[in-house]
C-alpha cells in the first residue's frame, strides 16, 4: 500500500521539484530581461533651464552626484543617488530616493509623482525640465 | 516587477508542498517518535514564511531568492536527515532557525562594509584571527572523521574553520584591493600554503584545497594574470603529489576514487556504498522510503547527496545542483553589481568559496573527483556548516542591499 | 573596474562549467556504469540486491523438458532455501547463488540471477498489477536446454573417474548435456562450504567449460582441416610409417611405439599414426596451422553464458614445437567444449553455431517467455566440401576394422569421431573422444575426456557411445 502511494508520489514530487526550479529560472529571466528593458531609451528628454545640456531618458533613469548615475549632476546639494525617472506605459514618473534635500516638481515636494511634458523637476539647488 | 514578486512566491508554494508531501510520507514510513518533532516539523514551514515576509520587508532591494532557494534545500535535508537519522531532525530545524536569525545579522553588518575595509591595520587583525582559528584545532580540538577541526564546548561541537572562512575571504579582499604586485602576491602566496600545510597537518584536505583554489581565482581576478594562475595550480599539483607520498590518507583516498573496487569492505567502502545508492535511485529514484540509503555511511552528513540520488533519482540530484548553480549565479550578480571594488572582491571570494565548497563534496561522492570531508551547505546535518552558510549569504545580501555612504550634505536653503 | 568585471563574468564561466560537468558525469554515470554495479561480481557488497532477494521467491531452474532441477522453498521461520533436486549431476552448471553469505555466485544461478529474481522486463505496470493482485514477488523461471535423462546418464558414465562431458545440438548450439567430475551435493554447501571449496580435488571446478587440457590426436581434425583448406595436394600423400619420426634430433613415436607400414591419409586417420601427422605439419608450415587453429576459436573463449576459460593456443616456435602441434601435444590446452564444438563444425557443414544452456526464460504467473535463445552463428572454420571429407575421414574412425573408435559403434547409427590420448606431464595419458551421430544428419555431438584414463578409445569411446545411442533413442 505504502509501496504504491510512494511511487506515484515519487513522480510528483520530481514534478514539484522541477516546477519549483522553473519558477526560479524564470526569474532569473525575468531579471536578465528587465535589466536590458531598463536601458532602452525614450523619446523623452530632460535638461537644464539654462539649455547648456540635454539627457535623453531611458527607460529607468538614476540621477544623482554619483558616477555611477545615468545623469551625474555635480552640485553638493544633490545626493549621490537622488533620484529615479521610470517610465511605465505611457507615463513617466519620479522617484525620491531618500535625498537629503528632497525632490521637488513644481515646487512641491514629492516622494513619487507623476511628471508631465514642461514639468520642472528641481533637485537640491539644480531645475530640470521634462520634455517628452 | 508584480510578475517577478508573483512568480517568487509561487515558488514558495513549490517548496512547501514538497515538505507537505514529503513529510506526509515520511511520517507515514516511520511514525516520528516525540511530540516534539511534529512540532518543529509544522514549526519549519512556518519559520520559512516569517523569514520571507521579513525579507521582503526589510530589504526590498534585496535577494528574495536566497530566501527560497535556501528553503529548498534545507527542506530536502530536512527529508533525508528524519529518513536517515530522525533523532537529528529537531536539532537540525535549530541550526536553520538560528542560521535565519545570522542571515538577516550579517545583512545588516555587510550594508555598510566599508568600516571593514578602513580598519587599521585590518589585514593583519584579519589574517591572524583566521589563521588563529584554524590553527586552534590543532592544539585544542579533536580528530573527528578522520580530520582534526572540531573544537568541543561542554558537548557542542564547533568548526572553527568554518568562520575561519569568512574571515579569510575579508582578509583577501582587504589585501588584494591594494596590493597586486609581484612581491605581495607572493607573500601572500607563502601566507595561503601556510594555511594549506596547517590544513594537511589536521588532515583536512577539503579545507586547504578551498582555501588554496579561492585564493588563486582571487589572484586571478585582480591582476587577469594567468602566470599567477598558472603556477598556483602547478604548485598544488606538486603539492598534491607530495601528498600522495607523505599522508597515507591522501594516497588511499586517490586510490579509492581510481579503483574503487580494490578493497571493498575496507578502504573504499563509503565510496563504493554511495556508488550503489546512486545506482539504485535511476533517474525518478526508488521513491521515498523505498529505498536503503542507511546503507551509506557518513549518510547525515558527507553522503547526503548520495541518499537524495537513491531516492529521488537523478533528477532531483540535479535539481540540487541547479539550485546550488542559480545561488552562485546570484553570488556572481551581487560581485557585478557592487559599487566599489572591496565589495566585489568580497562577493566574489565568498561564492567562489562556498561554490568551490558544493563542487567537491558533490564531486566526491559520484567519484568525479577524489572524496574529501567537506559538507553540502544548507542539506548536511550540521551546525556550524548550516550557520556560516546563513551567514555568507548574509553577508552577499548585506552587499548587494548596501545604501550609500552619504558624504557630508550641505543643508538646502528651502 | 572593468577588468575585475570581466574577470568575475569569466569566473561565472568556470563555475557554470563545474557544475555542468557534474550533471553530465551524473548522467553518464546512470546511463552507463549503473548496469556494472548491479550485475557484475562487485555487486556481492551491495546490500540493496541482498535485501531485495530476501523479498523474492527466487524463480525455479528446469531442464529442457520442465523437469524442475532446482527451487526455492519458504521454511518454517520465513527464509528461503534453495533445493537442488538432482545435485551432483548439475553442481557445476547450475552453480550456486551465496550473495546473502558474502559467498559469492557462479554457474547459471549467477548468469541469470537478474532474471530468477525477476528483474528483467519487470515493466512497472506489471510489477503493479502484481502488488495489488496480492501475487507477491516471484523471480521468473530458467528453463535449460539440457535433457536431464541424458545429464543423469552421462554423470553415472562418469562418476568415480576425474573428467568432463558436454553434448550438443550441432545444428542449433543447445547444450544437451554438461558434466563435470569429480562433483559434490550443492544441498550441502550451507554445512560444507570450506570442505566443498577447498576440496583437493576441485569439485567445484566445471571442468566442461574450465578444464585445460591437451587435445592429443582429437587435434588431428584441425590439421586435417588446414591440409585440406590451405594444402590439398597433401591430401594424396603416401607414407611409410615407422612407429616413429625424429625431428631436429628429438624422436617422436606412434602410441605403443607402433609401426602403420603404408598408409594414405584416410588410414593414417583411422589408426591415428602420429609420425604421418608430423610429417603432414612440417610440410603444412606454422601459418598454416595456426591460421586453422584460430578459426576453430583455439585462441579465444568459447562464448557461453556460464564462465568459460580462454584456450591456450600459444604461438608455434620451431620444428618441434611445429611437430608437436600436429598432433595435439605441445604446450596447447583446449576445454572439452572447444573440441565438442570443433567435432559439431564437422558435423554442420563448417558451421560452429554458437552454444547456449538457456533456451527460454518464462514468468511463472503468466506463462510469458520473456527471454529466449535461438540459434546464431559462431565460427565458420572450414566449407561444407571440407567438412564432408573430414566426415568420412571420421566415420572410419569408428566403423574401420582398424579404427580406434570402433568401441563407439552402435548398432543402426553411423557414428563419427575421433579419439585422442593425450599424453600429459601428470600421469597416465588423458582419454579422449569426441563424435557425433548420425553422421548423414547429425543430432547430437559430443566430447569426452577421461583425466588418466588412457586410450581414448578404450575408455572415452564407450562412454560417448552410451550417450549418443541414449540420445538418439529417445
Amino acid at each position: 500500500m505504502y509501496y504504491i502511494l510512494s511511487q506515484i508520489l515519487k513522480y510528483v514530487l520530481i514534478f514539484l521539484i522541477y516546477l519549483f526550479l522553473y519558477r526560479v529560472f524564470k526569474i532569473i529571466y525575468m531579471d536578465i530581461k528587465g535589466v536590458r528593458r531598463e536601458r532602452q531609451l525614450t523619446s523623452a528628454k530632460l535638461s537644464f533651464l539654462t539649455g547648456e545640456r540635454t539627457f535623453t531618458l531611458f527607460e529607468v533613469t538614476s540621477i544623482g552626484r554619483s558616477d555611477e548615475c545615468d545623469i551625474v549632476i555635480e552640485s553638493p546639494y544633490v545626493s549621490a543617488r537622488h533620484a529615479l525617472i521610470k517610465k511605465r506605459g505611457k507615463r513617466f514618473y519620479i522617484e525620491d530616493l531618500n535625498s537629503t534635500n528632497g525632490t521637488f516638481v513644481n515646487g512641491k515636494r514629492v516622494k513619487v509623482a507623476r511628471i508631465k511634458n514642461g514639468d520642472i523637476i528641481t533637485l537640491g539647488d539644480v531645475d530640470l525640465k521634462f520634455i517628452v | 516587477m508584480d510578475e517577478y514578486v508573483k512568480t517568487g512566491s509561487k515558488a514558495l508554494k513549490d517548496v512547501f508542498w514538497i515538505f507537505v508531501i514529503a513529510f506526509a510520507l515520511l511520517f507515514m514510513h516511520r511514525k516520528p517518535e516525540e511530540a516534539n518533532t511534529i512540532y518543529y516539523t509544522l514549526a519549519f514551514p512556518v519559520l520559512i514564511f516569517i523569514v520571507y515576509y521579513l525579507h521582503v520587508r526589510l530589504f526590498p532591494l534585496g535577494e528574495i531568492q536566497f530566501v527560497i532557494l535556501t528553503a529548498f534545500l534545507t527542506e530536502m535535508g530536512l527529508i533525508m536527515i528524519y529518513r536517515v537519522a530522525p533523532e537529528l531532525l529537531v536539532k537540525q530545524i535549530i541550526w536553520i532557525a538560528i542560521g535565519f536569525g545570522l542571515y538577516f545579522i550579517a545583512s545588516y553588518l555587510f550594508k555598510h562594509y566599508g568600516w571593514l575595509y578602513n580598519l587599521k591595520y585590518g589585514e593583519y587583525i584579519y589574517i591572524f584571527l583566521a589563521v588563529g582559528l584554524i590553527i586552534s584545532t590543532l592544539f585544542f580540538g579533536k580528530e573527528i572523521g578522520g580530520a582534526k577541526n572540531w573544537l568541543t564546548f561542554d558537548g557542542i561541537y564547533v568548526q572553527p574553520a568554518e568562520a575561519a572562512k569568512v574571515i579569510y575571504i575579508i582578509f583577501l579582499a582587504r589585501y588584494l584591493k591594494d596590493k597586486r604586485d609581484l612581491k605581495n602576491i607572493l607573500i601572500l602566496g607563502a601566507i595561503t600554503i601556510g594555511i594549506a600545510g596547517i590544513f594537511a597537518l589536521e588532515k583536512d584536505l577539503g579545507m586547504a584545497f578551498l582555501f588554496y583554489t579561492t585564493t588563486v581565482l582571487m589572484v586571478f581576478l585582480v591582476t587577469s594574470n594567468l602566470f599567477y594562475v598558472a603556477s598556483g595550480f602547478g604548485l598544488m599539483a606538486i603539492g598534491g603529489i607530495l601528498a600522495y607520498f607523505l599522508f597515507w590518507h591522501v594516497r588511499v583516498r586517490i586510490e579509492a576514487w581510481l579503483n574503487p573496487w580494490m578493497d571493498v569492505p575496507g578502504k573504499t567502502y563509503q565510496i563504493v556504498q554511495s556508488l550503489f545508492a546512486i545506482a539504485a535511485g535511476g533517474f525518478f529514484g526508488t521513491g521515498l522510503g523505498m529505498g536503503h540509503p542507511e546503507y551509506i555511511p557518513v549518510v547525515a552528513s558527507d553522503f547526503i547527496f548520495s541518499a537524495i540520488c537513491e531516492e529521488f533519482g537523478i533528477l532531483g540530484g540535479i535539481a540540487i545542483i541547479l539550485v546550488y548553480f542559480v545561488i552562485m549565479y546570484r553570488g556572481i550578480k551581487v560581485a557585478l553589481e557592487a559599487r566599489d571594488e572591496f565589495g566585489a572582491l568580497m562577493a566574489a571570494g565568498l561564492i567562489s568559496m562556498f561554490s568551490l565548497q558544493v563542487f567537491t563534496i558533490i564531486g566526491g561522492v559520484i567519484k568525479f573527483i577524489p572524496l574529501t570531508g567537506v559538507t553540502l551547505p544548507f542539506v548536511s546535518y550540521g551546525g556550524s556548516s548550516m550557520v556560516m552558510s546563513f551567514f555568507t549569504l548574509g553577508m552577499l545580501n548585506g552587499i548587494s542591499v548596501g545604501e550609500e555612504e552619504e558624504d557630508v550634505q550641505f543643508e538646502a536653503q528651502y | 573596474m572593468s577588468n575585475l568585471k570581466r574577470n568575475i563574468k569569466i569566473l561565472f564561466g568556470i563555475f557554470a562549467l563545474l557544475f555542468f560537468s557534474l550533471i553530465a558525469y551524473l548522467t553518464y554515470f546512470q546511463l552507463y556504469e549503473r548496469d556494472k554495479l548491479i550485475t557484475s561480481s562487485y555487486s556481492v557488497y551491495n546490500r540493496r540486491l541482498i535485501e531485495q532477494e530476501k523479498k523474492i521467491l527466487r524463480g525455479s531452474i528446469l531442464d529442457r523438458n520442465g523437469i524442475v532441477l532446482a527451487k526455492s522453498v519458504i521454511e518454517a521461520d520465513g527464509t528461503q532455501k534453495r533445493i537442488y533436486l538432482d545435485g551432483p549431476a548439475f553442481a557445476q552448471v547450475i552453480g550456486y547463488s551465496r550473495r546473502i553469505y558474502q559467498q559469492g555466485s557462479t554457474g547459471i544461478e549467477k548468469a541469470y540471477d537478474r532474471e530468477l529474481l525477476g528483474m528483467v522486463g519487470s515493466d512497472p505496470m506489471v510489477l503493479l498489477r502484481k502488488l495489488i493482485l496480492g501475487k507477491g514477488q516471484i523471480g521468473d523461471n530458467v528453463y535449460l536446454t539440457i535433457d536431464k535423462a541424458l545429464q543423469d546418464l552421462a554423470y553415472r558414465e562418469m562418476e568415480g573417474k576425474k573428467g568432463a562431458v558436454v553434448a550438443l545440438n550441432p545444428k542449433t548450439g543447445e547444450i544437451l548435456a554438461m558434466v563435470s567430475t569429480p562433483s559434490y551435493d550443492p544441498n550441502l554447501l550451507d554445512r560444507d562450504w570450506e570442505k566443498i571449496m577447498t576440496s583437493p580435488e576441485h569439485v567445484v571446478l566445471n571442468r566442461a567449460t574450465q578444464g585445460l587440457y591437451p587435445p592429443g590426436s582429437t587435434f588431428k581434425i584441425i590439421t586435417t582441416a588446414a591440409v585440406l583448406t590451405y594444402m590439398p595436394e597433401l591430401f594424396k600423400e603416401v607414407y611409410d610409417c615407422k612407429g616413429y619420426v625424429v625431428v631436429d634430433g628429438n624422436k617422436i613415436s606412434d602410441f605403443g611405439g607402433i609401426a602403420h607400414g603404408k598408409e594414405n591419409f584416410e588410414r593414417a586417420f583411422y589408426v591415428s599414426c602420429n609420425s604421418f601427422f608430423i610429417e603432414t605439419g612440417l610440410k603444412l608450415g606454422i601459418d598454416n596451422l595456426e591460421k586453422m587453429a584460430y578459426a576453430f576459436g583455439l585462441n579465444q573463449r568459447v562464448p557461453l553464458e556460464i564462465d568459460t576459460a580462454k584456450n591456450y593456443f600459444p604461438s608455434i616456435d620451431g620444428k618441434v614445437a611445429l611437430a608437436e602441434t600436429s598432433i595435439g601435444q605441445g604446450k596447447i590446452l583446449v576445454t572439452p567444449l572447444t573440441m565438442a564444438l570443433a567435432a559439431s563444425a564437422v558435423a554442420n557443414d563448417g558451421v560452429i553455431m554458437k552454444p547456449y544452456l538457456m533456451k527460454y526464460v518464462v514468468d511463472p504467473l503468466s506463462g510469458a517467455v520473456i527471454e529466449r535463445n535461438t540459434p546464431s552463428k559462431y565460427l565458420t572454420p572450414i566449407t561444407k566440401e571440407v567438412a564432408d571429407a573430414i566426415k568420412s575421414l571420421m566415420i572410419g574412425v569408428v566403423n574401420n576394422p582398424e579404427g580406434t573408435g570402433r568401441l563407439a559403434q552402435i548398432p543402426g547409427i553411423t557414428v563419427a569421431g575421433k579419439t585422442g590420448t593425450a599424453e600429459n606431464p601428470f600421469g597416465a595419458p588423458h582419454a579422449w573422444f569426441v563424435a557425433f551421430a548420425p553422421a548423414e544428419n547429425p543430432e547430437i555431438a559430443v566430447a569426452v575426456v577421461v583425466e588418466n584414463g588412457g586410450e581414448g578409445g578404450k575408455v572415452a569411446a564407450p562412454i560417448a557411445r552410451d550417450i549418443i545411442k541414449a540420445y538418439l533413442s529417445r
